[in-house]
C-alpha cells in the first residue's frame, strides 16, 4: 500500500503499489499513476439488482437448466453475497486489412494416379483479400478477475460518469485498476489482429503478407457490479456470478439430480473391478500357462478398454457438479 | 444489504406516451414501454417501424404441439415409456427483438468434390455465382441465451407480420432490443456467410472461396413470439422450446432411459469385445510372415489393417459408452439428434484431440 494526495481535491488515501491507475474516494477523479494524467472517460454501471432480486433471477434461471431439482426454489439459501465493482477496459478497434497468401487448390480434371502421392496434384495459388471490421473488446483491468468474467460481454449503453457513492451507497468493494490504459489498448489491437488472422485463414492457407490498419476511437473505463455469490443447497455450496447492471446470470453453479451421479459413480467402479478385472486374467493366464501372446493381448486390450470406460464414467459423475456457463 | 436500498438505485424511465414507469435493461438500446407500446430508441426518437408476428398460440396448443413432438421423438430413440411420467408445466411466453434485414447478396464460391471410377480419382470443380434477395434474421439481444432461441430464430418467415400493438402480446413479456439498425447489417451478413458456408462445405470435399456481397434493402425492427416449456421426468427437469409463429417444437430435450442407455453399452461392449478379438491374431499373423520370407511385403497389410480396425473399433467403443453417460439428448424439430452422430471419422478426430 502507497499514501497518494488526489491531484484535485488534496485528499489522500491509501492505494495497492500495483496500481496502474488510482479513484479518488473523495472526488472520483481518475488519475493514470505512469502518466499523472487524469482519465476523463471513466464510467460506472449503477447497480440495478440488489441481492433478493438476485436471488429471485438466479433461481428461475437454474430452474430452466437441465435436470435441476425443484426444490432448488424453496430450498436454496444464500450464504455469502459479495458486491465487486470489477475494472474493464473497452476498447473500440476497428481495421481495415489488405491480406495476400497461398491457397492449395487441386488441379482439376486430372486424374490422380494410384502411385503419385496427391500432393502433387495440387497447385499452390496466391490470394490476397480484404477484410473491415470493428469489434468493442473489453479487457479486463483488475488483478485476479474470475475466469468467467475474463470473455464477459459487459453492459456499456446505460453508463454513467464514475461516481464513488454509487459504490459506498450500495457497500460495494472496489477492485484496483491493475492494467493501464496504454496497456489495454495494446492487448485489444493483439486480440483484434488475431481475429483479422482468423478471418483470413478462412479464406487462404497461408498468409505471407498481412497490411493491416487498426485504429482506436474510443477507449474507456467502466466498473461493473458483479455479485459473488455462494448459495447451498441440501448438503453442498455452489457459486454463482450475476451482473448487478443487468441481471444476468454469468455463471452459475447448481446441483443436478444425486441419483444419476451416484448411480455413474457405480458403474465407473463396477467397470473398474469386473472389467479390468477380467482383463487382468486374461493377461496373467497368458503370461503364466500359456505362450504369453494368448490370451493377454485380448487380455491387454479389453483391460484398457474397460479401465477407459470407468474413466469415462468417473469423468462424467465429475463434471456434473460444474457450474454452467451462459453461453455467447 | 436490504432490498430496499437496492431499489434506491434503481433507476425508473418515464414513458414517453404514457407516463407509466419501468426500469429499463442494462444494455437497452431500442425499448418498448410494457403498458402503451410505445417503442423508441433509448435517448432518441420513436421507432417508426415495428411489426410483430402474432403468436397463434395459446397454453393449450402448446402442450398439445410438446405432446404431440414428444411422442413422435421419443419413439424415435429413448422409448415411448417416458411418456408416462411425463408431466408437463406451464408454457411460458415471450416475445424476442429481432431484426428482418431485407438484401440484394451475391455470391461466388469456388470447390471441390473428389470423384471415384475404376481406380482414377479425380477433383472436380465446382463453382457457382449466385445472386437474389435474402431474408435474415437477426437476434436483437446481445447475449443468446435462453435455450433454442437460435433454432428459434432459423426457423422464422415474416408472411404474417402485422405493426407491433402492445394488445397482441398477450401480457407476456416483451424484450427490449440490445442491438440498432447499424449493428444488425453486419450481423445479417455475418449470418449468411456463416450458414452459406456450412453448406457448401457439407456438398463439397473442400471450400477454397467464398465471396460475398451484401446490399441491405430493409432493416425491419419485429418482436416474434418464443415459447418455453419445462416439464419433468422422475423429478428431473427438462426443456422444450416452441415457435409461436408455427407452432412447432424448434428445439427440445429428452431425458435418457435405461433403455437407451443398455442398449448404447451393450452396442459399445460388443465393440471393445470385437476390438480385443481382432488384435488377438495380429501377434501370431505377423510372427508368421516374419518366419515365411518368400511372402510379399503386401501381405504385412493384412495385420496392419487388423490393428488399425481394432483400434477403430476401441476408440468407437469409448466414443458410445458416452452417450449411455448422458443425461439428456438434444433433440430438432424433426427428431434428429442435435450432436453427431456417431461416425469413424469422428471417433479418430475425437481421439487425435484426446492425444
Amino acid at each position: 500500500m502507497n499514501e497518494y494526495k488526489c491531484p484535485h481535491c488534496d485528499g489522500p488515501f491509501k492505494i495497492p503499489s500495483i496500481s496502474s491507475t488510482v479513484v479518488c474516494p473523495y472526488c472520483s477523479t481518475t488519475v493514470q499513476l505512469k502518466t499523472g494524467e487524469v482519465l476523463k472517460e471513466h464510467y460506472i454501471m449503477r447497480l440495478q439488482y440488489g441481492v433478493d432480486e438476485i436471488k429471485e433471477r438466479m433461481l428461475s434461471w437454474a430452474l430452466k437448466q437441465l435436470g435441476v431439482p425443484k426444490a432448488l426454489e424453496n430450498k436454496a439459501e444464500i450464504k455469502e453475497s459479495r458486491l465487486v465493482f470489477w475494472p474493464f477496459w473497452v476498447v473500440e478497434v476497428e481495421a481495415v486489412a489488405d491480406y495476400s497468401g497461398i491457397q492449395k487448390k487441386p488441379r482439376f480434371g486430372e486424374s490422380i494416379e494410384k502411385i503419385h502421392s496427391l500432393r502433387s496434384n495440387w497447385v499452390r495459388v496466391p490470394e490476397e483479400g480484404h477484410i473491415d471490421i470493428e469489434r468493442d473488446i473489453c479487457v479486463p483491468a483488475g488483478n485476479g478477475v474470475p475466469k468467467h468474467l475474463e470473455h464477459y460481454k459487459v453492459p456499456t449503453r446505460r453508463k454513467e460518469f464514475f461516481q464513488h457513492d454509487l459504490v459506498t451507497d450500495v457497500s460495494g468493494e472496489m477492485q484496483p485498476i491493475i492494467i493501464g490504459r496504454s496497456e489495454a489498448i495494446t492487448q485489444a489491437r493483439k486480440e483484434m489482429e488475431d481475429l483479422l488472422e482468423e478471418e483470413a485463414k478462412e479464406e487462404i492457407d497461408k498468409i505471407t503478407e498481412m497490411d493491416s490498419e487498426l485504429k482506436v476511437p474510443a477507449v474507456f473505463l467502466i466498473h461493473v457490479p458483479v455479485w459473488h455469490i455462494t448459495y447451498s443447497y441440501s448438503v453442498r455450496t455452489y457459486e454463482a456470478l450475476i451482473d448487478g447492471a443487468s441481471g444476468r446470470v454469468i455463471y452459475l453453479e447448481y446441483p443436478r439430480k444425486l441419483a444419476f451421479r451416484a448411480m455413474t459413480l457405480f458403474g465407473g467402479l463396477l467397470h473398474l473391478v469386473v472389467g479390468g478385472g477380467i482383463g487382468l486374467l486374461l493377461v496373467y493366464l497368458g503370461i503364466a500357462y500359456f505362450n504369453m501372446v494368448f490370451p493377454t493381448t485380448f487380455g491387454l486390450v479389453f483391460g484398457l478398454g474397460m479401465l477407459a470406460f470407468s474413466l469415462r464414467f468417473f469423468r462424467t459423475a465429475m463434471s456434473l457438479r460444474a457450474g454452467e456457463e451462459m453461453p455467447e | 444489504m436490504t432490498a430496499q436500498e437496492a431499489h434506491q438505485g434503481l433507476v425508473q424511465y418515464r414513458c414517453k406516451k404514457c407516463n407509466a414507469p419501468y426500469p429499463l435493461g442494462a444494455d437497452d438500446v431500442i425499448a418498448t414501454c410494457p403498458y402503451c407500446g410505445y417503442t423508441f430508441l433509448v435517448g432518441g426518437s420513436e421507432m417508426a417501424k415495428h411489426m410483430i408476428l402474432p403468436s397463434g398460440l395459446d397454453e393449450k396448443s402448446v402442450r398439445k404441439s410438446v405432446t404431440k413432438w414428444l411422442k413422435l421423438t421419443s419413439s424415435k430413440s429413448v422409448g415411448e415409456g417416458i411418456m408416462k411420467w411425463i408431466a408437463l408445466e406451464t408454457p411460458t411466453l415471450q416475445w424476442i427483438p429481432v431484426f428482418r434485414v431485407l438484401a440484394d447478396f451475391e455470391t461466388h464460391c469456388l470447390g471441390a468434390k473428389q470423384e471415384r471410377s475404376d481406380h482414377k480419382k479425380t477433383w472436380v470443380k465446382i463453382e457457382e455465382t449466385n445472386s437474389g434477395e435474402t431474408d435474415e434474421w437477426v437476434l436483437a439481444r446481445r447475449h443468446a441465451a435462453t435455450f433454442g432461441v437460435k433454432e428459434f430464430i432459423e426457423s422464422l418467415s415474416d408472411d404474417t407480420a402485422k405493426p407491433f400493438k402492445i394488445g397482441m402480446t398477450e401480457s407476456a413479456p416483451v424484450l427490449n432490443s440490445e442491438i440498432d439498425e447499424g449493428d444488425a447489417n453486419p450481423r445479417a451478413r455475418q449470418r449468411k456467410k456463416t450458414r452459406d458456408r456450412a453448406e457448401l462445405q457439407e456438398r463439397m470435399d473442400h471450400l477454397f472461396d467464398y465471396r460475398l456481397k451484401m446490399n441491405t434493402k430493409d432493416c425491419t425492427y419485429m418482436h416474434v413470439p418464443y415459447w418455453l416449456v419445462r416439464y419433468t421426468y422422475k423429478k428431473g427437469t427438462f426443456r422444450v422450446a416452441v415457435s409461436g409463429v408455427t407452432g412447432n417444437v424448434v428445439l427440445g430435450e429428452l431425458p435418457v432411459t435405461k433403455l437407451y442407455r443398455a442398449k448404447r453399452w451393450v452396442t459399445s461392449l460388443v465393440m471393445l469385445i470385437a476390438s480385443a478379438l481382432l488384435m488377438q491374431p495380429v501377434p501370431y499373423i505377423l510372427y508368421a510372415l516374419m518366419q515365411d520370407s518368400s511372402s510379399s511385403g503386401d501381405a504385412f497389410m493384412i495385420p496392419f489393417g487388423m490393428a488399425f480396425l481394432a483400434v477403430l473399433l476401441w476408440g468407437g467403443a469409448y466414443t458410445i459408452v458416452g452417450g449411455a453417460l448422458k443425461y439428456e439428448i438434444c433433440v430438432t424439430a424433426d427428431g434428429e439428434e442435435r450432436d453427431k452422430r456417431f461416425s469413424f471419422g469422428g471417433a479418430m478426430d475425437d481421439m487425435k484431440e484426446r492425444i
